[in-house]
């Protein structure tokens, strides 16, 4: 028998002999962390705290990954018929437009559309030609055009109101 | 022979010499303007000093700010009737040279501005600093009384010079008007052009002309609404004024209507 050694921290004699009793489980996630030092300030509580829940989080994910390898997908079942049918109604309509196309209905240039930031220009319409009568050399005639033209820039030009005339703004309430 | 030369140009020397006096001598509207703006320039002025001895003299109250106020005043007075007396000769000076007004409105017009003028003269020589204030502020209020009929007058003459203006451009178009009917006549007559249209078009012009001449005479009715109330306040007076001008506004628009006309009538004439 061993003398008895003496653990120089504690001052607790420590037996070299194991237990008798088994110790009580722990639960995982203490038992598998190593020993952490007691935290005595604030931030290191608050520290431990966190590493904590990191811990747990850990733990819960890696479940959840264990839960989803064991979910299998649901089968999908088709109907062969409906397959068939749906196949031979993509064919038909492709062969209709195939049909058209050689055949007029459809252009053979595929529908491209405007493309966008792409502007056309106004198509501007072509005037019909302007046939001169006899009278377009005339001499009356031209005099007409110039005296129209002649009245038209006076009728622009003119300023019916005297507006340099306006009444004098003079001050017309005298008192003491 | 050299006598007749020397007296020949000293002849022509002293024609031009006296149409240049004659040219300085004339007094027309842009003369008359420019005084006016003169005028107006000294009267602003009188009115500064006025404004500042009347609130030392209401502050003070004392004889000398009084002495102060009552000269201050009564040279503004004297100033702003100089203004009203040159600013009716200058209208009666633009009135005197705007086509298109009739004669007979020309005189009325001009006698009745010419009696405003001889008033306001009248009214700027009786004003005197020696009388107290309370009688310039008489000769105030009697002269701002008158001018409310005055202003009456200006508005009426002002109308008439525009007036005047839609009545030339009417006349133009009258002409013209009559020429394109014995052109397009003459070219019925020979048959070798369709003229049927411009036909129509000239009776659409004919309207338009006809319209036009309404107006004016609208808006010269319109104008006399001024007289017919009596203790008009000065924007009541300037907004009858201004709905005349709009009625003559609406005038001159339909000529241009009938401009836009006679274009598609000449369009007619000169193509097939």
């Amino acid at each position: 028998m061993k003398p008895e050694e003496i653990n120089p921290v504690q001052n607790v004699p420590v037996s070299s002999q194991e237990p008798s009793q088994p110790i009580a489980e722990m639960p995982n996630t203490i038992q598998n962390n190593p020993v952490e030092p007691v935290a005595t300030t604030p931030q290191e509580q608050i520290k431990s705290q966190l590493n904590h829940v990191q811990e747990n989080a850990t733990q819960i994910a890696h479940d959840l990954g264990e839960k989803a390898k064991n979910v299998k997908a649901p089968k999908l079942k088709i109907n062969k018929g409906i397959l068939i049918a749906g196949g031979v109604l993509i064919g038909f309509l492709l062969l209709m437009v195939v049909m058209l196309s050689m055949f007029g209905g459809i252009p053979n240039n595929p529908i491209t559309g405007p493309i966008v930031g792409q502007i056309s220009p106004t198509p501007t319409p072509t005037q019909a030609p302007v046939i001169t009568s006899t009278y377009a050399d005339d001499e009356e005639v031209k005099a007409i055009i110039e005296s129209v033209n002649e009245l038209e820039n006076k009728l622009n030009s003119t300023n019916l109101r005297e507006d340099t005339l306006r009444v004098p703004n003079v001050d017309w309430d005298i008192k003491f | 022979m050299r006598k007749r030369i020397i007296i020949a140009v000293t002849f022509i020397f002293l024609a031009l010499a006296f149409d240049a006096r004659a040219q300085d001598e004339i007094y027309d509207y842009q003369r008359a303007y420019q005084d006016y703006v003169f005028v107006f320039d000294e009267y602003q002025k009188a009115h500064s000093n006025y404004k500042l001895t009347r609130s030392q003299y209401l502050q003070a109250k004392t004889l000398v700010s009084e002495t102060q106020a009552r000269e201050k005043t009564a040279l503004m007075l004297q100033s702003r009737d100089a203004v009203i007396v040159q600013y009716l000769t200058t209208i009666r000076l633009r009135l005197s040279e705007a086509p298109g007004v009739p004669s007979t409105v020309k005189s009325g017009l001009d006698s009745r501005l010419a009696a405003e003028i001889s008033w306001f003269e009248n009214h700027k020589s009786q004003l005197s600093s020696a009388g107290t204030l309370n009688d310039l502020v008489a000769d105030s209020n009697e002269a701002s009384e008158h001018y409310a009929e005055t202003e009456k007058l200006v508005y009426e003459s002002l109308l008439a010079v525009s007036s005047g203006k839609v009545t030339i451009l009417r006349n133009d178009m009258s002409n013209i008007l009559s020429n394109t009917r014995q052109k397009v006549s003459s070219i019925a007559s020979k048959g070798d052009h369709d003229v049927s249209s411009a036909g129509r078009w000239l009776e659409e012009i004919d309207l338009k002309v006809v319209r036009s001449l309404d107006k004016s005479i609208q808006a010269e009715s319109d104008i006399q609404e001024l007289y017919g109330k009596t203790n008009l306040k000065a924007d009541k007076r300037l907004e009858i004024y201004n709905s005349a001008n709009s009625v003559l506004s609406e005038s001159q628009s339909l000529l241009r209507d009938a401009i836009n006309y006679m274009k598609e009538v000449i369009n007619s004439i000169i193509t097939v």
